[in-house]
């Protein structure tokens, strides 16, 4: 019974979190930004979990007998939904119709994921301090 | 008297020490993958597992051959007994149910410290009884 790895999967569970926790604060910053070094209007990204693909050691194990698997953001995506169009002529990037392309944002959305993200990340941090308690306890058999 | 000084309720102790750790990485493991898509909560039947060690029957896993892998990870390695979880799954194929996860780790770790008191305990005792009761 390995307690340190136990504390290694938590772990990988609050940096996913909060990776996450990053992606919404630049969707909720960029909400209206209509301009981007890619060109066109900032583009809704969003977090791809996956159990982590564990090391070789831990693979091996795997094979063995079901190993416990840490989550890892294998990569951030753009959200293809269309941007949204606004009627505003007076707008330096609005076209030829006079319409502005606002970022695919959706607030209340971005708001949910982040308060999901939250009570996730609050979860893993009680994960931990099971953990951490059980640790103590168990240092407390040789007093 | 010394083989009774670490019996067999020590043993099993032990043994139960090493289980509810085993479970609670697999609880933590359900709770990290709450918003994976497609992840299958995993389940550790201890009462189970415990009860096959107490009687001496081992798991279904044999080897059958000397050159094979040890199916339980070394001696003293897990017994196995690990689920999949029956829970049905959400739109994103993830059957990670948080609520019985947090309460089934609490409960968990309760019990681990339970058995953490009774080894130490036990220890206290047989400390008592080498300083011929006096501390």
């Amino acid at each position: 019974m390995d307690f340190g790895k136990v504390l290694d999967i938590s772990a990988s569970g609050l940096n996913a979190q909060r990776i996450r926790m990053n992606v919404i604060a630049g969707n909720l910053a960029n909400a209206q930004s209509t301009r981007t070094p890619e060109g066109g209007p900032y583009q809704r990204k969003d977090v791809v979990f996956t159990a982590s693909p564990a090391p070789f050691g831990a693979m091996f194990e795997s094979a063995l007998e079901a190993s416990n698997t840490g989550v890892e953001v294998t990569g951030i995506i753009e959200d293809q939904r269309p941007f949204k169009r606004v009627f505003d002529p007076q707008h330096p990037d609005a076209d030829g119709e006079g319409y502005v392309e606002f970022p695919n944002v959706n607030l209340l959305e971005e708001m949910v994921n982040m308060m999901s993200a939250s009570r996730s990340y609050e979860a893993n941090v009680t994960a931990i301090n099971a953990t951490k308690a059980m640790i103590a306890k168990a240092l407390e058999i040789g007093r | 008297m010394i083989p009774s000084l670490f019996n067999e309720t020590m043993s099993l102790l032990e043994k139960s020490l090493d289980l509810r750790g085993r479970r609670h990485e697999i609880l933590v493991s359900n709770v990290v993958n709450q918003d994976t898509p497609g992840y299958r909560a995993r389940e550790l039947n201890f009462e189970e597992v415990l009860q096959s060690i107490a009687t001496g029957k081992k798991s279904q896993l044999v080897r059958t051959n000397p050159k094979h892998l040890s199916p339980g990870g070394g001696p003293g390695g897990s017994e196995g007994g690990i689920v999949l979880s029956e829970n049905p799954a959400g739109y994103d194929g993830n059957n990670v149910n948080v609520e019985q996860e947090m309460t089934r780790m609490a409960e968990n770790s309760l019990l681990y410290n339970a058995s953490a008191q009774i080894v130490s305990k036990k220890f206290q005792g047989l400390k008592a009884a080498i300083h011929e009761g006096r501390f």
